[in-house]
């Protein structure tokens, strides 16, 4: 066993070794791609069961996001950008992920997120509930909930958490321990006569009010107005109030109980003690967090997703529990890339790589699953042929020229094929423009206000215990099924539940529903 | 199927009952007021308005943190000055509607607002070069200033009492005031209770929604998130 895991760490250390260095010849490029052969030979599976897992979702990040980011993080480091790599390309095991949703060839995130934690594909529009259910209708979606990892893990004394740059009621946070009919329902305030007539409860609520262990450990995001009433002034911005029409201060409500504290701002995050709080709600703007570009700026100052990833695992950490299930999104690359704004894009791209980097550093390779992936992808382009080292936001230059179009004028590297940054007309003369800037928007080729999500599919990059499963081209539910079986209790479980795993045949039918875990929890002790 | 459910409960054991002595105080909430207090009063000013869409009445409701307009056929539009910036609303009142663009997604797509342009309705450079004259403008002192602004000739009427214009003309444009009164804040501003809010952000997430996408299709007025005018 000891040899085993040797081999194992030899094989990491020499793969995540074998980057390219900066010196370029024959000689080093031969060497450096021998080197990471030899180390995918050597690379042995662990084959143990998953104290941890994490999931990072960067929101939109299709591989030219992945690529364009990889290239500026490396010119903002001062090489040519290239041949960087960012912190999770260099996980030894990568598969890609076919996005498409039941009803939709291009998904939204809400049938994407609910793949990846539910373990089965769904409709456009509806989170954490089958293809039976209906868009924005509530009855439809009774008893139709799917248990999610975050549901199981915590059902089975693990600690959870969750952490997003976007609203923490948002599609992907949601699909981790929410069920509904409409991904919009994240307050009262936006839930429809019939929804509640027919009693579904909206998303904040779901994550206050969540049924299984004693509940989420951590939840840091955005979305404050969605927690706190109309009757209530915001304490960052003065004169704005709360969403909710019910009268509840469920942020009051969330720390109100045992070891549980809420913050809104970067102080009182800087001063949560991991070892006291054991369930740590932070909401850090009235929607959605800010753009990384724009963190330093944020009046009631925000913490980083990399400093709210650390903060996660200390207090997920400081529980006591087994083990924990935690995901963290990267929120804002999709709203930047539908802004058509390839800057802030990449920057939130790179804030993520910073973040998993974060993760490794705090979590071992040897127990903790480790995944990154994108729910969907964006019709953004890295295009033209730009020389070695072009500015990754400038103007294409080939052979130390600035290309032109056949009317002579200049065009970038980076581009939509929709969006906002569609100019009327003949194109634009950018010969004068500073295409750096970071409020310059990318041409796009169909004019639309908001630029949109693409069908291709995206990546998936995983280290650790199970990482192994990802292999060739998989659809996205298969995510679930990795991180499931992977889990040290989860798999179990599940093997028993569905058989399948050499054990047992099956007692139930596949999926788990909610309602069905509910039973299993029964008598629940109110945290 | 009991094997399973047995697992689970002793797999999950008692609910975690949480450890004493997290000091709440410790974390106590404290506002940051960096926008200023709500106004008791507001001016409403109403106008002529012409230019190339023909001529209509230009209804305008302002303090010195909030800028409201509004124009028969179009969405309601509303500058507020917030902690980060200057926010944009668009409240679609006919369809229960609400887009808000709050100051780092208007940064984002390169509409930002300078609050001393939007507050006037003028751009404050234009505004800068008035100078006191007479006569009075419906009861207030009026400065003035004509000549040529970003290549198109310009003419103001500055009222400095309410810093609004009593007549601005740029290009084809002509914005000329009828009325101004003072009013309580409470009443001048058109509410949204019972608006449907979106971020503007979110836009491009509700491909299920009707208003959203007419609105990705069409943007309405979208580039006046930047100027009123």
């Amino acid at each position: 066993m000891r040899q085993g895991l040797t081999l194992i760490a030899t094989a990491l250390a020499t793969l995540f070794a074998a980057a390219p260095t900066h010196a370029e010849n024959p000689q080093q490029w031969y060497r450096d791609g021998a080197a990471t052969a030899r180390a995918g030979a050597q690379l042995r599976a662990n084959r143990r069961p998953a104290k941890n897992v994490i999931l990072f979702v960067g929101d939109g990040m299709g591989l030219s996001t992945v690529a364009a980011a990889r290239i500026l993080d490396g010119q903002l480091r001062g090489g040519k950008g290239e041949e960087n790599t960012l912190s999770f390309e260099k996980f030894p095991y990568v598969s890609l992920s076919k996005t498409y949703s039941v009803d939709g060839q291009t998904p939204d995130s809400a049938p994407t997120m609910t793949a990846m934690m539910t373990g089965i594909k769904t409709n456009q529009g509806v989170i954490g509930v089958t293809q039976d259910v209906r868009y924005n209708d509530c009855a439809s979606s009774r008893g139709k909930g799917v248990a999610t990892l975050l549901e199981m893990s915590e059902a089975m004394g693990l600690a959870t958490g969750i952490v997003s740059t976007a609203r923490i009621t948002h599609a992907t946070p949601a699909a981790t321990y929410s069920h509904t009919a409409n991904r919009d329902w994240e307050s009262d305030a936006e839930l429809t006569a019939e929804a509640k007539s027919n009693g579904c409860k909206d998303i904040a609520r779901q994550l206050v009010e969540f049924p299984f262990g004693d509940g989420l450990e951590v939840a840091l995001g955005g979305g404050r107005s969605y927690f706190i009433p109309a009757t209530a002034n915001d304490p960052e911005d003065a004169g704005a109030r709360g969403r909710r029409k019910d009268g509840r201060d469920l942020a009051g409500e969330w720390a109100s109980k045992p070891a549980s504290a809420y913050v809104w701002n970067k102080a009182q995050f800087d001063a949560i003690d991991p070892r006291r709080t054991h369930h740590l709600l932070g909401l850090f703007e009235r929607s959605h967090m800010e753009y990384e570009y724009d963190r330093p700026t944020d009046a009631g100052k925000e913490p980083s997703l990399a400093e709210m990833t650390s903060k996660a695992i200390d207090v997920l950490e400081g529980s006591g529990r087994q083990g924990y299930f935690l995901m963290v999104e990267g929120g804002r690359i999709d709203h930047a890339h539908h802004a058509g704004n390839a800057a802030r894009a990449l920057t939130d791209a790179i804030a993520l790589s910073d973040a998993v980097k974060a993760a490794t550093r705090k979590a071992s390779l040897d127990d903790t699953l480790i995944i990154v992936t994108a729910d969907h992808s964006h019709v953004f382009t890295v295009a033209g042929y730009p020389d070695r080292g072009n500015d990754i936001l400038g103007k294409v230059v080939t052979d130390g020229k600035v290309a032109l179009d056949r009317n002579g004028r200049p065009y970038t590297t980076l581009g939509y094929a929709n969006g906002p940054g569609y100019r009327n007309g003949t194109r634009p003369d950018l010969a004068l423009v500073d295409t750096g800037n970071m409020n310059f928007l990318q041409e796009a080729t169909v004019p639309l206000e908001s630029e949109t999500h693409a069908a291709e599919d995206v990546g998936i990059y995983a280290r650790g215990p199970g990482a192994q499963a990802f292999q060739g081209v998989v659809e996205q539910n298969t995510i679930f099924h990795v991180m499931a079986q992977s889990e040290q209790r989860v798999g179990p479980f599940l093997c028993i539940l569905f058989g399948g795993c050499g054990r047992t045949p099956a007692r139930v039918q596949p999926p788990l529903m909610v309602g069905t875990l509910l039973e299993a929890m029964q008598p629940r002790t109110p945290r | 199927m009991r094997t399973a459910l047995l697992m689970l409960m002793l797999a999950t054991g008692p609910a975690w009952a949480g450890s004493p002595g997290v000091d709440h105080d410790a974390i106590a909430v404290t506002p940051v007021d960096t926008a200023p207090a709500p106004a008791a009063e507001a001016w409403i000013a109403t106008y002529r308005l012409h230019d190339a869409r023909g001529t209509r009445e230009l209804v305008v409701a302002c303090t010195d943190d909030t800028i409201e307009l509004r124009v028969a056929g179009d969405p309601v539009r509303v500058w507020q000055r917030r902690a980060d910036g200057v926010e944009h609303r668009q409240l679609f009142l006919d369809e229960g509607r609400e887009v808000v663009f709050a100051p780092g997604d208007l940064r984002a797509i390169g509409r930002e607002a300078a609050w001393n342009d939007v507050r006037g309705l003028v751009p404050a450079r234009v505004v800068s070069r008035a100078a006191a004259s007479t006569p009075r403008v419906l009861g207030h002192d009026a400065r003035r200033v004509h000549g040529v602004d970003d290549d198109a000739r310009a003419e103001l009427t500055w009222l400095d009492d309410a810093r609004l214009p009593a007549r601005y003309m740029r290009g084809a444009m002509q914005l000329t005031l009828r009325t101004l009164e003072r009013v309580p804040a409470s009443i001048a501003f058109t509410s949204d209770d019972g608006l449907r809010a979106m971020d503007g952000a979110d836009l491009g997430d509700e491909s299920l929604d009707p208003f959203a996408r007419r609105f990705i299709v069409q943007g309405f007025r979208a580039a006046s998130t930047r100027a009123p005018l």
